[in-house]
């Protein structure tokens, strides 16, 4: 029994692991005070085509779940449901915002979907 | 040199937009079959706009809002829309051709029966946007956004769809290279019916 609860477990790192999402702002920013991250804000909509091209297709590539995980903590907010507790104003979805969890401080921004390498690349390079 | 400068200010006026057109669509945001050739209708907030069937021939649209526009059958043969946003439009039987889109946003729009012709566009975006009939004519979609987007009865020879994202695409009856076809699954787009010669 133990040895399948091991196979199980490491099966489900190897290949059936996540982007770790935080359900709510709140939440993912104390978490990347605490395990000093910087935090990544997704807006989106659940209709939203170019959204879920990124969720679907980009946000499977191990290089972006194993970067992301490591150096961010990763929050979506919908901009129809979250329409009163958005922290930044935006012209379009997907827009995503790179920003110090201790004051909020905007360090970047990225509009609209992009391949894994150009994300990964741009996520990367945040300061 | 008088006869010169008589002649291009003929010219002009005869190219050019009729004035009260212009009134109008400012005014009201309806203008259908209206002469707006030439007009500088650049940075305007033109969202909801009806410009079913007008001339828009040269007109200046850069930076233009032009979200949920009717566009239904207008002319947009030599205009400037850089960076122009026609999000969720309606380009139907429209004519672009020689356009200027650099960063122009196409997100949803009806291209159905519309002309494409001699266009190169930087940072193209036309993610689920539609193509039913549509006619293309030395057009260039490389590195463009067009996931979800939609094709039907659509001859590819005249597209480069080079590096375009294509996931979840449909394409369907249309005729594309094998090379395309190739590209296509690869970006894991739906194919059916097509002939990949």
């Amino acid at each position: 029994m133990k040895i399948l609860s091991v196979i199980f477990l490491l099966t489900i790192s190897l290949f059936g692991a996540g982007i770790n999402f935080e359900k709510d702002l709140v939440t993912a920013k104390q978490k990347a005070i605490t395990e000093n991250k910087k935090l990544m804000i997704m807006y989106s909509t659940p209709t939203c085509p170019e959204c879920n091209y990124m969720k679907k297709k980009v946000f499977k590539d191990k290089k972006i779940i194993s970067y992301t995980n490591e150096n961010y903590v990763f929050v979506i907010m919908d901009i129809k449901k979250d329409k009163d507790i958005l922290p930044y104003k935006f012209i379009g979805i997907p827009t995503f915002y790179f920003v110090n969890p201790n004051d909020m401080k905007l360090l970047s921004k990225k509009i609209g979907g992009t391949r894994e390498a150009q994300f990964l690349s741009f996520i990367k390079q945040v300061k | 040199m008088k006869i010169i400068l008589i002649i291009t200010l003929a010219f002009s006026f005869l190219f050019s937009y009729n004035d009260a057109d212009l009134k109008k669509l400012l005014e009201t945001n309806i203008c259908q079959e209206c002469d707006l050739s030439n007009a500088n209708l650049s940075s305007k907030n033109l969202e909801n706009a009806d410009l079913t069937s007008s001339n828009l021939i040269g007109a200046d649209l850069e930076n233009t809002n032009l979200l949920k526009s009717n566009l239904w059958g207008v002319n947009l043969t030599n205009a400037n829309l850089t960076n122009a946003n026609v999000r969720a439009s309606n380009l139907s039987g429209a004519e672009l051709i020689n356009i200027k889109c650099d960063n122009v946003i196409f997100k949803g729009v009806d291209f159905s029966n519309a002309i494409l012709e001699n266009m190169k566009c930087d940072n193209l975006s036309i993610w689920s946007a539609r193509f039913l009939d549509t006619s293309f004519e030395n057009v260039d979609f490389t590195n463009a956004g067009a996931a979800y987007s939609s094709f039907y009865g659509v001859d590819f020879s005249g597209l480069n769809i080079t590096d375009a994202i294509f996931w979840n695409a449909k394409v369907s009856s249309s005729t594309l290279s094998k090379q395309q076809c190739e590209h296509l699954k690869r970006e894991e787009a739906i194919l059916k019916d097509n002939e990949c010669e």
